[in-house]
């Protein structure tokens, strides 16, 4: 009975991915031969750094914002619900060992990417995940109390709100120096040169901790809260 | 052309799941696949006639550097989204004991 709308919609759904098949065929190829015109605009030889840090950075800005709400939805209701009792970390010292070094390692790749972003692929947002993804290792290997005690709940919230509130600092303040807001006003210095591009690593980097701060706080209130094991 | 091609076979598979898949949990991971055959999309539309990527120590001609940076966003939102999604779903299992649609659906029907 409850069979037939199900078969109409995934009807309805063939339908549409088959619109979108034939819109993509056809849309026009786009000639991206010349690219320095972005580049001497922004100072990023990356030129998709130059898109989402520069002409769309009012997105970028939001997006950061929706990953931020999120966060806290998850510490907040996550939070209030019932800790597993019996938690039992993987405690052997190769292990420990060997994702202390991983953890150590993940966090200055993930920085470097993330600093890096406007000269060579990468970015703010990957460079977030990958350093998070050594400290997921290193807090399945930690008892609950330790993990709190090395990542206290309270200091991370802070320093995110901090991060937040200096990107969008760096987003006003041209307004006091009589440019548009958004505008980058700091020299473009030597284009391809690690500290080139104005405030565009700034904030690259910005976002690298602001997401490395927020996928540790996701991955430590689901471990502490469901447990592993 | 072939990715293209792939990208909305994942992005197909996934919305299917999400149609016909009973259990919440199921039609989450619908929508991460789901999500994922959007990115493959984007990707692929960026690369569809060069594959260089858009930097300048590389030459040209390039890849569409707008979708890619439409694009790279919404892997960490989709992300941080689906795990809020998780934790609304623990939030049903623990309030309703099941994570079945249908049977939550009847239950909202019967509280009316």
């Amino acid at each position: 009975m409850r069979k037939r709308p199900a078969i109409l919609s995934i009807i309805l759904f063939v339908v549409f991915v088959g619109i979108l098949i034939v819109s993509a065929e056809t849309t026009s190829p786009v000639s991206f031969d010349n690219i320095s015109g972005a580049v001497s605009d922004t100072g990023a030889i990356n030129v998709i750094a130059s898109y989402y840090l520069g002409y769309r950075l009012f997105d970028t800005l939001f997006e950061i914002l929706v990953f931020t709400t999120a966060v806290q939805g998850v510490a907040y209701l996550l939070g209030n619900m019932p800790t597993l009792e019996k938690h039992k970390p993987m405690r052997e010292q190769a292990i420990i060992i060997y994702t202390d070094v991983i953890f150590g390692a993940s966090i200055i790749m993930g920085l470097y990417i993330a600093a890096a972003g406007h000269i060579s692929a990468g970015g703010g947002f990957v460079g977030g995940i990958v350093g998070a993804t050594g400290a997921v290792l290193v807090f399945l290997t930690m008892p609950i109390e330790e993990m709190e005690k090395d990542f206290p709940h309270d200091v991370l919230a802070i320093l995110e709100i901090l991060i937040l509130l200096t990107i969008f600092a760096l987003m006003i303040y041209p307004v006091f120096m009589a440019l548009p807001p958004m505008r980058n006003f700091l020299p473009l210095g030597n284009i391809g040169h690690i500290i080139s591009g104005g405030t565009i690593p700034i904030v690259d980097t910005l976002i690298g901790i602001k997401v490395l701060i927020g996928a540790i706080t996701i991955a430590q209130t689901f471990i502490k809260h469901r447990g592993v094991f | 052309m072939v990715y293209l091609l792939i990208g909305l076979i994942i992005f197909s598979i996934g919305g299917i799941g999400i149609i016909w898949k009973d259990d919440i949990l199921h039609k989450l991971l619908s929508l991460g696949i789901m999500n994922a055959g959007v990115v493959v999309l984007f990707v692929s539309i960026a690369g569809l006639h060069h594959k260089t990527p858009p930097i300048l120590n590389t030459k040209g001609p390039y890849a569409d550097p707008i979708p890619q940076a439409v694009i790279i966003t919404s892997i960490v939102i989709g992300f941080a989204t689906m795990s809020l999604a998780l934790v609304f779903t623990m939030l049903i299992a623990l309030k309703k004991g099941t994570l079945s649609s249908k049977k939550l659906e009847e239950e909202i029907d019967n509280e009316h």
